[in-house]
């Protein structure tokens, strides 16, 4: 069989690979202290396998690489990572070009469970996150299950009505954020602060958050792997995906789950950062083609080098001011679509 | 020896409680032979071929494939034993040829592994049955109707299914492909021994390609049969309500259908 | 007869009636009216007379009311003056955000409507149904000197603006003159940190920047585009703050204390991290604007430059958020000082 029209397997995936350790490598030496990559090596090395180099740096640089600025791009490639993922998981699922992981309600559920995180006087900790994150992401999957619940009957789920459903539960909840800025004192002294929050940026600094979200967002993307075969099948319409053999609405209820996951955990650790659930999809399917197996892994490592790159310029393009990420990936988002927009027209369909 | 599809007494309705789509329907398909489906519009014949798929659970009545209750077929050994050709399916951009005929081989996909040299096989056999070999590295978005349509017959075949169900094959189809596919149908079942359901429109060609014909009216089966038994002028007036007159095939000798037009036909010979 | 006695009373009560009133005008210092004031939207408004009827929708400009003798002209507050404490008793309160009720305003019937913040639609409709609109933002101390010395001569009391401006204005030269030749520490002052990685840090200027520099300290973060800005993490610890200032430790979500900011990954190799110079500080005593800004000013000279004020010019008072003092790390100890503005008459 040839495959002469598809580079090879190993290739793509070693190539995206290569760029992620480059991008990240790139990523690191910038900030407010610019870093030398060879000292980035052996602080690392000093760090992970006590190799005994005599620091060339200052203890300061040292604190700002590991505690500040690694975990937020490591947190950068991971919410990259988990929003490609679940942008490629929804538009297989939707067999819609505009679906993104905010199609089914998550959005709304998101911000939702912010503002009452923002709201709440309690304060806990779980795993080194505060109550905002911890509410936005079960506010993201009860969207998500909201949305399943009204979209169903008879154990189907037709993909318009999903569409439909997580248009409307998205824009009930977020029009009960507005009305609860509104209404409450806490929030309106604090309005700065929650659209902060809800325009994008990576909130990670510590690595037990990062942990946490390594495991979920690593068994979602792999078993989102698994689910390769449906989602090709699944691309030929919902009927004829049966009659390749695939459980057509179970397995959409799991993709339905795992997208929600990988969501959830993209908006505890960074907010809602628009567009590269949107963009690496489509970017990576334009040169590697629509087969999962390959599309799954592929755009996950190109979304955590765009976000990685996107998070870098957000902090270093008016340092010492950060700029929201949401506003970055939009700016290059943007335009992006109405290329896609575009295109649609000479009939680029999913 | 024991039909590939068997429906017995097929109750069929689409929303619960509606009016019932199909009544009533008995019909088989052996191994070696094509069955066409014929009717007009809206007599259920896509209706028949989605029970027989397992699409569509029927309301009451049974469906049975080699014997097996189509009801208690788990999903993916349903998919390793009939496949469909459907009228319409849409294509996702980007695919080449040969990795839409290898969607063929998801009913045998490995969850860990890739594929196995037979499922690489099998997609080849598929692709030099049809006669698609010339583009397997062709993009499918590229093809014309005829073209993505063999394709589709052959992701169906890769699924090395036991019977073949068609949806009006020939739908979109210029006449040479028309004839083309049915060729090539009635060909496989033939030399493979695959049993063919088909929805066929154009009475002509199934009279020259099918070895049994099931006339369907208002979800009924009005007749079925040799198309010598089915195709008569006072059957296809009351189903269709167009009058016909039949001769005989000048080459072939299987019936040929003419139709008597109304008075603003053309006319050349005198009344 | 009875026509001679009606005449004498209608006679008298001609010659009493304007005595009186004149008398109730005299009261206040009114020779400067008709008194035509510009305010800080560049909005001129005459007025015949000191406004009597007013409705104030900023706790600032409440404080100044209040500060300046006239706390019973207020007929309507908004629901956020709080201080002092007699300004809690007032009602109504109103509700400023997003856009306070222009007809519960109209109702009450005010001559003069103070405010801050409110959008020019407002302003407009409240003005086209007559009632006069001053708006002041005072974007620091010295602005709001200026505006305290206006709304002086608005209330018809100059006299007790001028003395309020000179206070506050002599306090801070007082300051100033005191840290002239220390050396400056450089400070951070954190406004709000729910994303500890990316908090809100005080610019250059504006109450927070110009604070510090009049306390003489020295911002790290004086190239900051605008009076507040985001910043990382990393930025801080690279500009090294010798002095931390949380403005954001009474917040009512996600408030700061010196702990926690010790236990951010990263900051343990900042100096006033390693120095134990974190303070907690009440924000409203840097940020409104009023009289009570002078004590946020002495608080925090007090702070970078313990040793140019002595102990014993300290007293203890109540301050906005009921008695506190900030948490301290270390010996140094600061006890906010809150003057009771409410008792001190024109």
């Amino acid at each position: 069989m040839t495959k002469s029209h598809r580079p090879p397997t190993f290739f793509v995936l070693g190539t995206l690979t290569c760029l992620l350790a480059v991008t990240i490598l790139f990523a690191a030496t910038f900030g407010a202290v610019q870093l030398r990559p060879d000292d980035i090596v052996r602080m690392t090395l000093n760090h992970l396998v006590g190799a005994g180099f005599t620091p060339t740096w200052r203890p300061q640089d040292e604190a700002i690489f590991f505690s500040i600025r690694l975990p937020r791009v490591a947190g950068a490639a991971l919410v990259g990572a988990a929003l490609a993922t679940a942008g490629v998981l929804f538009q297989g699922l939707l067999r819609n070009p505009l679906a993104d992981p905010y199609a089914l309600g998550v959005s709304g559920g998101a911000a939702l469970g912010g503002a009452l995180g923002f709201l709440l006087s309690i304060s806990f900790s779980v795993a080194g996150f505060s109550p905002v994150p911890v509410l936005a992401f079960f506010g993201a999957l009860a969207a998500m299950s909201l949305v399943y619940g009204l979209a169903q009957s008879g154990g189907r789920a037709p993909v318009v009505t999903l569409l439909l459903a997580g248009f409307a539960v998205s824009a009930i909840m977020g029009y009960a954020v507005s009305f609860l800025l509104i209404v409450n004192d806490r929030l309106q002294l604090n309005l700065p602060r929650v659209y902060g929050w809800l325009l994008g940026g990576i909130a990670v600094t510590q690595w037990s958050q990062l942990g946490l979200a390594v495991l979920m967002v690593s068994v979602a993307v792999g078993a989102g792997w698994l689910l390769r075969h449906s989602l090709d099948a699944l691309s030929l319409g919902e009927e004829s995906a049966q009659e390749l053999g695939v459980a057509v609405e179970s397995d959409k209820r799991l993709v339905i789950l795992l997208g929600s996951l990988l969501t959830g955990a993209a908006v505890a650790l960074g907010g809602l950062i628009g567009f590269v659930g949107l963009f690496a999809p489509h970017v990576t399917r334009l040169v590697i083609g629509p087969r999962h197996g390959l599309l799954l892994p592929a755009a996950a490592l190109v979304g955590a080098a765009f976000l990685v790159l996107a998070d870098l310029l957000a902090r270093a393009i008016l340092a010492p001011t950060e700029i929201p990420v949401g506003i970055l990936t939009a700016l290059v988002g943007g335009p992006f679509f109405l290329w896609l927009l575009r295109r649609e027209r000479r009939e680029y369909r999913l | 020896m024991t039909p590939r599809l068997e429906l017995r007494h097929i109750e069929a309705r689409y929303a619960s409680g509606g009016a019932p789509v199909l009544q009533d329907v008995t019909l088989e398909a052996h191994a070696g032979e094509v069955v066409a489906l014929i009717g007009p519009n809206g007599s259920g014949k896509s209706t028949v071929l989605r029970v027989a798929g397992g699409v569509l659970r029927p309301s009451s009545g049974q469906a049975a494939i080699e014997g097996s209750d189509l009801a208690k077929l788990a999903v993916k050994e349903r998919a390793r034993r009939l496949a469909v050709v459907p009228q319409e399916a849409p294509v996702p951009s980007g695919l080449f040829v040969r990795e839409m005929v290898a969607l063929g081989r998801t009913p045998y996909a490995r969850l860990l592994l890739g594929p196995t040299a037979h499922d690489r096989q099998a997609v080849e056999r598929a692709l030099s049955v049809v006669g698609i070999d010339n583009l397997a590295d062709r993009r499918v978005d590229e093809l014309s109707g005829g073209e993505r349509q063999r394709v589709i017959l052959a992701r169906a075949l890769a699924q090395e299914p036991r019977l073949l169900l068609l949806d009006e094959p020939t739908a979109n189809l210029d006449l040479h492909h028309q004839v083309a596919m049915l060729e090539l149908v009635r060909g496989l079942s033939r030399e493979q021994g695959l049993a063919v359901l088909a929805a066929v429109h154009d009475l002509q060609l199934a009279a020259l390609y099918c070895d049994r014909m099931i006339l369907l009216s208002q979800g009924r089966v009005v007749c079925q049969g040799s198309p010598e038994t089915v195709l008569t002028p006072p059957l296809l007036l009351e189903t269709f309500g167009q009058r016909v007159v039949l001769s005989a095939h000048p080459t072939h000798g299987v019936p040929l259908v003419a139709l008597v037009p109304n008075g603003n036909a053309r006319r050349l010979t005198p009344t | 007869m009875f026509g001679s006695l009606l005449r004498f009373i209608a006679l008298a009560t001609l010659v009493i009636l304007p005595y009186r009133a004149s008398v109730a005008l005299a009261q206040p210092q009114s020779d400067d009216f008709p008194l035509t004031i510009t305010d800080d939207s560049g909005t001129t408004t005459t007025f015949a007379a000191p406004p009597r009827r007013v409705v104030s929708l900023n706790p600032g400009l409440t404080e100044i009311t209040f500060a300046l003798g006239h706390g019973d002209s207020l007929a309507a507050v908004d629901s956020y003056s709080d201080y002092p404490p007699e300004a809690r008793n007032i009602q109504p309160r109103l509700t400023a955000f997003p856009n306070p009720s222009v007809e519960a305003i109209v109702a009450l019937q005010p001559d003069l409507v103070l405010t801050l913040a409110e959008s020019d639609d407002v302003v407009a409709q409240l003005r086209a149904q007559g009632i006069p609109v001053v708006k002041m933002f005072p974007k620091d101390y010295d602005a709001t000197i200026e505006t305290v010395r206006t709304l002086g001569r608005l209330y018809g009391s100059p006299d007790a603006g001028e003395a309020l401006a000179t206070d506050m204005s002599s306090r801070r030269d007082a300051v100033v003159a005191a840290v002239a030749d220390a050396p400056r520490p450089r400070v951070y002052e954190e406004l709000d940190a729910s994303q500890p990685g990316m908090p809100f840090a005080a610019g250059p200027n504006g109450f927070y920047g110009q604070l510090i520099d009049l306390a003489g300290g020295t911002n790290i973060f004086a190239d900051l585009p605008g009076d507040v800005g985001r910043v990382g993490a990393e930025s801080i610890v690279q500009r090294d703050p010798e002095v931390i200032i949380l403005t954001d430790s009474d917040l009512p979500f996600n408030p700061q204390s010196p702990d926690m900011v010790r236990a951010r990954p990263g900051w343990s190799v900042i100096s006033a991290v390693r120095n134990g110079a974190i303070y907690a500080v009440p924000g409203s005593l840097y940020s409104t604007p009023g009289p009570r800004l002078a004590l946020g000013l002495e608080d925090l000279a007090r702070i970078l430059h313990p040793d140019r004020f002595p102990e014993s010019r300290v007293a203890s008072f109540e301050s906005r958020v009921g008695s506190r003092e900030s948490t301290m790390v270390g010996e140094r100890r600061t006890v906010f000082a809150t003057r009771d503005f409410a008792t001190r008459g024109p």
